[in-house]
């Protein structure tokens, strides 16, 4: 039956959906369903010979205008569903490569140091591109008039000046804006928020409530 | 809406239709490929195709050409939809009785923005008293389970995903309520939730 | 989306902490900063003594003319770091003394549908004050901190009971903090909105696809 297997599609976008936001550390895209995209667009592309025919046969005045119509209006019908469900597909998994641009775009974005890889081969080339690209605007977007704002960083508003954090990983020696500090894991510090917050957002230093 | 993927799956839920006229060729709707459809034969259809199907129908342009007066059955539409298993009166009672206890989920996942459509495309008002007084009862006993915040104090092993905190989610997933809701409402609990534990948190950390 | 989904529907408590820490409050300066007329031409200036603080966000007026000993009102977030380096002694708001918090709670417990008026922030304010400043209280705050916890019990089950009357036009919610709004938001905005949905789908006629508000 038509439209099947762009249900099948949407059914996996529904669970790739799921998937992030059940886990708590960004998300990472599953792998793109190439073979099921590509079917369903010969599902279309069948479709549309389909009325290409029943028209001929129209002006033939082969057929009764009712029944014609009904045919038409269920083939047209087929392949806007199949169209909906492939576009609700894309913009899922570009939506969710959106927040991960941002949620990443200070640090590296393929692999950052919190763990959440997102392997490039589950993504389509289009999508590594798309990626690639975006991230280049909110690098552009950031480094414009906005120099002195942090869009990425974090979003919690500071409520001190100083802050106790202790040290996650070695991260050898780091250069603030007030002195040197050699990061040893499970050292602990008093510093100024302002300085680390870049760290904490890496994943080398944690907070100490 | 038209990129939502609740709405998407929703629109995909079969509801019972009868073909008001014979139509050829469209006997893979039955599974039959090739055959013709025969007028009052009873299929089911996706919702996507039974609602433009329930809506258009055969055109008066063809009938005035041959001056017949007596085509009014001519302009109905290709089909009609009947009431779907998930809106029978059966499952109406229930609601009626006691919309809390209801498993949701099971009579269909996508209950609730179902039954909107529904209520859209025929202006059913009774039903929709009854879906309205379903939801905020159910909302209420939905507060209740996302308000009752359970904080239990996480161990400190590293995988701890909670990282700036010293408390974790304590709340138990399996109770009979929360697998009876339909998609609706657990984005809604999942949201209330969050914002229940995340104040709850803030105000209990030392 | 560029915003992150936890905080696509509500604030954060520590957003909201934000917000509350901008809010004036009384304190008791131990420093004084006011520039005291120098009297004699030829006396030694002190130089550093002349350091006019000038702020960005606030006005800097009561920070500099501080005398110690003489109250004077400052924002939160300026009180709580004067108070870290001990400068300073926070003076605890009238509602915030066991007299008064007990009025509250038995104003809650007579009038079943409605809130008492005690301020917006009491919950944030309270939360920071006992945190950091928990010696400048008069009344000992272990017992403040029950009657606060007293107090949020009640209310949160006042809520609860009153969302039956949740419906598709409007909610009246007088007396309700900020931080007791920002925890029910998500949930009332979610469900008034199916309320409202459902309410309308009953009376169009049209195809519903008309009305649906097109959220890109």
């Amino acid at each position: 039956m038509y439209g099947d297997l762009a249900n099948k599609l949407v059914l996996e976008a529904k669970r790739s959906q799921q998937l992030s936001n059940k886990s708590k550390k960004g998300n990472s895209l599953p792998m793109y369903h190439e073979e099921l995209v590509r079917n369903i667009l010969q599902e279309v592309v069948q479709l549309s010979k389909n009325t290409e025919y029943l028209k001929e046969q129209q002006q033939l005045g082969n057929m009764d205008s009712k029944v014609w119509k009904c045919q038409q209006f269920v083939m047209l019908l087929c392949m806007e569903r199949n169209k909906r469900c492939l576009l609700a597909y894309q913009r899922l998994r570009s939506q969710m490569l959106d927040s991960l641009a941002w949620d990443n775009n200070g640090l590296d974005i393929l692999h950052d140091t919190l763990g959440n890889t997102q392997d490039t081969t589950d993504l389509s080339p289009q999508e590594q591109e798309y990626l690639k690209e975006y991230s280049e605007l909110i690098t552009e977007l950031k480094s414009g008039a906005l120099t002195d704002i942090d869009l990425t960083g974090s979003l919690t508003p500071p409520s001190d000046v100083f802050i106790d954090v202790r040290v996650l990983k070695d991260a050898g020696e780091i250069q603030t804006e007030y002195g040197v500090f050699n990061l040893i894991k499970d050292s602990q510090f008093f510093v100024r928020q302002s300085d680390v917050e870049r760290l904490i957002q890496q994943g080398y230093l944690q907070k100490i409530k | 809406m038209y990129y939502d993927i609740d709405d998407i799956l929703a629109d995909s839920a079969e509801i019972p239709c009868k073909f008001n006229y014979d139509i050829p060729g469209l006997g893979y709707l039955e599974g039959n490929p090739g055959k013709q459809i025969n007028k009052n034969t009873k299929i089911q259809l996706p919702l996507w195709l039974a609602r433009i199907l329930a809506i258009i129908g055969g055109d008066s342009e063809g009938a005035d050409e041959n001056g017949d007066e007596t085509n009014e059955n001519d302009n109905l539409p290709f089909l009609e939809m009947q009431t779907p298993d998930f809106l029978s009166n059966k499952v109406i009672n229930a609601i009626k009785t006691s919309p809390e206890s209801l498993d949701l989920h099971s009579i269909n996942s996508h209950f609730i923005e179902l039954a909107n459509k529904w209520i859209a495309l025929f202006g059913d008002t009774d039903l929709a008293n009854v879906i309205y007084d379903l939801t905020l009862a159910r909302s209420i006993e939905l507060n209740n389970h996302a308000s009752s915040v359970a904080l239990e104090l996480a161990s400190n092993k590293p995988d701890n995903s909670n990282k700036d905190s010293i408390y974790q989610d304590g709340n138990n997933i399996n109770t009979p309520f929360l697998l009876s809701m339909d998609e609706f409402e657990k984005k809604i609990y999942k949201k209330s939730h969050n914002s229940y534990k995340d104040t709850k948190k803030w105000l209990f950390e030392p | 989306m560029s915003l992150p989904a936890h905080l696509q529907e509500t604030f954060s408590p520590e957003e909201i902490q934000f917000i509350v820490e901008n809010e004036p409050i009384k304190i008791f300066p131990r420093i004084t900063t006011r520039q005291l007329a120098r009297g004699r031409v030829g006396s030694v200036s002190d130089k550093s003594s002349s350091n006019q603080w000038r702020l960005i966000t606030t006005d800097a007026n009561n920070l500099n003319n501080m005398v110690a000993m003489q109250s004077t009102e400052v924002t939160l977030w300026l009180a709580l770091l004067l108070k870290q380096q001990n400068k300073c002694s926070i003076i605890a708001p009238k509602w915030l003394t066991i007299k008064e918090l007990d009025k509250s709670i038995q104003y809650e417990k007579k009038y079943l549908d409605r809130f008492s008026s005690i301020p917006w922030n009491w919950l944030v304010l309270c939360q920071l004050l006992f945190k950091r400043a928990s010696d400048d209280f008069h009344d000992p705050v272990h017992e403040l901190r029950s009657r606060i916890q007293d107090l949020r019990e009640i209310r949160q089950l006042k809520v609860l009971k009153g969302l039956k009357h949740l419906n598709n036009s409007h909610l009246q919610l007088d007396n309700i903090s900020i931080l007791e709004i920002n925890e029910l938001r998500p949930f009332i905005v979610g469900i008034m909105d199916k309320l409202r949905e459902i309410h309308s789908a009953s009376e169009s006629n049209d195809s519903s696809q008309a009305n649906e508000d097109i959220d890109i």
